[in-house]
């Protein structure tokens, strides 16, 4: 029987090795790299701030996707993805630069974003977490990151009515 | 404990016209519903809640089905639907996944009736033909335009389906001017396009308010109750008992009848009901289920399976989708506004090719329908994280990708629907070795399609593809494939003439027993090239009609 959890449990074996295999030398940048650093600058680089756009710091993207994370609506199997997926792309970037990926320059972060795209693992955790943040964006207001309705107005989208009064989680 | 005249088991489109006839006609009604019971007051547009974590269907860790797919060389393949969030729920609530629906209503055709005497056998499928013809559900279809609420506009083509009614009960819901397009289009091509009937109210009525055209319709509960819902058009209109949050796990019968049903409330204590007639319609495949998993010693392999025919000729809607981009660039400024004005519906249909000719034979062909894509903001721009190439975007090149998707351009997608052949190899069973949250067996879906369901997919996906073009239409694609939509699935309750090849008879009781009827979709023998919903309700009136001159007979 094939099972979903099979194939992330596949697609996370190469960086498991590598972890294994850094783990000793383990550089102490790594180690200092917390979830939130890593996610944070990556997704200013998925999704920069332009003239129309604020940048996701400034949309609190990143509080959204901690609610996600601590939501009973997200599927444990999601939450450690997500998780893992942060810890891989430091280690590729670590592996390349030998520095973690909030600390390398913004082209250093954009070759480590091209190679992991090249993976299985990466694209799925960047498919998974560029998905939560148009959650964030493109959701209702009262989510909390598409302030003002900024993200329909960049696209000139118009929500359905009735809104929600509550937020789901 | 008290004994109710009838006990219905779901409250949707199968089971709440037998409330309402019966309640209006004063007899006694019990509804068991598992999902909750929202009005809709309890509906908004919230894209994350409704359509990224599916809140009006069970969670797929506390209750799902299994389900078994065929491999070329024929070995079976295994998949627990948990696992890989494969879900075949549809909508638990009070009046089932009709609050949920698009509400594209087309009445299936005569020659539907009789597949097998028109179109004749086909290899490696089970047709037959139905033990009433289509003037018997005529009537029925004229009603629910009237109480469900049907809207629409009689245009004449080749397969337009007799009316006792000159027009609809009400005139179509406003259009989007993409309508006018297509239907140009169509005459250039020499296609008919005809207006889709909705089963959406264009303006208030005593108890429902009129559409607000509030740009997301399907997946969502509509705030207006113009959608007609089973439980907007019908529960809200009758007195009755309503058992919500209650999950029917188990019906006793004897040789002869029911004597009572068993359910599960909310905190997993157990109850039972009697009643004098009880009515299963938990959606085709859950209704399956449940008559299986009542085995007992007078019925070994469940109810209704004497003849080992419960659970067989599951059916879904075959067909599929596709889509084409039509650009703003190439338009005036006029066109330009007119592509994006929203809320509106398209509501374009052909049938041209409801059944058409190839090599000498006649072919039972479909429907394809035009809509605009989904207004779902999230699922969109998620879509086009590959833009349409294969690699995944991102930075200032996704960015670019979406503003081209959502202020430049449009997409205009088609469905097309036509008949998922009944075959031995396409079944639902109980799983063994699975149970949900109850601790009661999980169903176990068998899915197989016919060859012949994706070529005349492929054909009618071809003529959709020649009016996308005809539009200017850029990036047109279409995905026909063997892939059953779990939200348009029949079968697994044949109903027939003859006990050995048919569970219901023509009344939709089941064969031996005396008063217990199942009537939704499961007792459907082939499905139409259009989704069933109209034809759900219509033939639930039908039964509704015979179940109330038994009980005004005594
Ligand atoms: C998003 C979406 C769009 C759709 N669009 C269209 C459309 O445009 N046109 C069209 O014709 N059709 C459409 N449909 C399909 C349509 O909704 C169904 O065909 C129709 O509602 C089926 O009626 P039913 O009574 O068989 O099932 P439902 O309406 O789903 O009702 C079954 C009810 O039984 C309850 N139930 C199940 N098991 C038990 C149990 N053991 N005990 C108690 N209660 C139980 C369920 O919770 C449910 O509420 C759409 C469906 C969806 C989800
Ligand atoms: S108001 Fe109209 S568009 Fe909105 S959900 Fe109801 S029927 Fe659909």
């Amino acid at each position: 029987m094939k099972t979903r959890r099979d194939m992330l449990k596949s697609a996370a074996l190469m960086p498991m090795l590598l972890l294994a295999s850094t783990s000793c030398s383990k550089p102490p940048q790594i180690k200092d790299a917390t979830f939130e650093d890593t996610v944070k600058i990556l997704l200013d680089d998925l999704f920069p701030k332009t003239d129309t756009l604020p940048s996701s710091s400034q949309l609190n993207i990143l509080d959204y996707i901690n609610r996600v994370l601590h939501s009973k609506f997200t599927s444990d199997d999601d939450k450690l993805f997500l998780k893992n997926g942060a810890t891989w792309l430091n280690e590729s970037a670590v592996e390349r630069f030998d520095r973690s990926f909030h600390l390398l320059d913004s082209k250093q972060r954009g070759l480590v974003i091209e190679a992991i795209l090249l993976k299985r693992w990466g694209e799925s955790f960047i498919i998974s977490l560029s998905s939560y943040y148009f959650e964030a964006l493109l959701g209702e207001p009262i989510y909390g990151s598409n302030i003002d309705m900024v993200g329909w107005k960049w696209l000139n989208h118009i929500g359905g009515k009735p809104q929600p009064t509550k937020a789901l989680f | 404990m008290k004994t109710f005249d009838i006990c219905i088991v779901g409250s949707g489109a199968g089971g709440s016209p037998i409330a309402y006839e019966l309640s209006r006609a004063g007899f006694s009604v019990a509804v068991f519903e598992k999902g909750a019971h929202y009005n809709k007051t309890d509906f908004s547009k919230d894209e994350i809640a409704v359509c990224r974590r599916d809140i009006y269907t069970p969670d797929l860790k506390d209750e799902q089905h299994t389900i078994v797919t065929y491999n070329s060389d024929g070995t079976e393949e295994y998949f627990s639907g948990a696992d890989e969030q494969w879900s075949f729920w549809n909508g638990s609530m009070l009046g089932g996944s009709s609050n949920l629906m698009s509400g594209y209503f087309h009445r299936l055709k005569p020659d539907d009736f009789k597949q097998l005497s028109v179109y004749g056998a086909i290899d490696g499928a089970n047709v037959a033909d139905w033990p009433i013809s289509y003037s018997d559900l005529e009537p029925y279809y004229t009603k629910v335009e009237q109480i469900v609420g049907v809207s629409g506009r009689v245009v004449e083509h080749a397969h337009q389906e007799p009316r006792s009614t000159k027009d609809f009960a009400y005139p179509p819901t406003e259009e989007q001017p993409m309508s006018g397009w297509i239907d140009e289009a169509c005459k250039k091509l020499g296609f008919t396009s005809i207006p889709i009937p909705r089963a959406i109210l264009p303006y208030n009525t005593e108890l429902r308010d009129g559409c607000s055209y509030s740009n997301f319709c399907g997946s969502y509960g509509c705030a207006t109750d113009a959608k007609g819902s089973a439980r907007a058009a019908l529960l809200q209109r009758i007195k009755y008992d309503l058992f919500a949050d209650s999950f029917v796990y188990k019906i006793d019968a004897d040789s002869k009848q029911v004597n009572q049903i068993h359910y599960y409330d909310k905190n997993h204590k157990s109850h039972s009901i009697k009643a004098k007639i009880f009515v299963i319609s938990a959606q085709a495949h859950e209704s399956v289920r449940l008559l299986m998993n009542s085995k007992n010693s007078d019925h070994p392999d469940g109810i209704g399976n004497t003849h080992k025919q419960l659970g067989k000729n599951l059916i879904f809607s075959a067909g599929g989708s596709g889509s084409g981009r039509i650009l703003a660039k190439h338009l005036d400024h006029k066109k330009r506004k007119e592509l994006f004005t929203r809320g509106l519906f398209v509501n374009r249909s052909i049938q041209d090719w409801y059944s058409y000719s190839k090599n000498n034979r006649v072919i039972k062909g479909g429907t394809i329908d035009f809509l605009y894509e989904h207004a779902n903001p999230i699922v969109r721009a998620i879509r086009e994280l590959r833009g349409n190439d294969t690699q995944v975007l991102y930075g200032r090149k996704l960015q670019k990708r979406l503003e081209f998707a959502f202020k430049e351009s449009r997409v205009l997608k088609f469905e097309i629907f036509n008949d998922w052949l009944p075959t031995d190899r396409c079944y639902i069973g109980v799983d063994d070795h699975v149970r949900d949250k109850f601790g009661v067996n999980v169903g176990k879906l068998h899915l197989h399609a016919h060859s012949q369901d994706l070529e005349v997919g492929k054909y009618l996906a071809s003529k959709a593809q020649m009016v996308l073009e005809e539009l200017g239409a850029v990036e047109i694609e279409s995905n026909i494939s063997a892939a059953p939509p779990p939200n348009l699935i029949a079968g697994g309750c044949r109903f027939g003439d003859d006990p050995k090849t048919s569970v219901l008879d023509s009344s939709c009781r089941v064969h031996g027993l005396d008063n217990l009827y199942v009537c939704d979709a499961s007792f459907m023998p082939t499905g139409g090239s259009v989704p069933y919903t109209w034809t759900i309700y219509a033939n639930s009136f039908r039964v509704a009609d015979i179940i109330l001159q038994r009980l005004k007979n005594g």
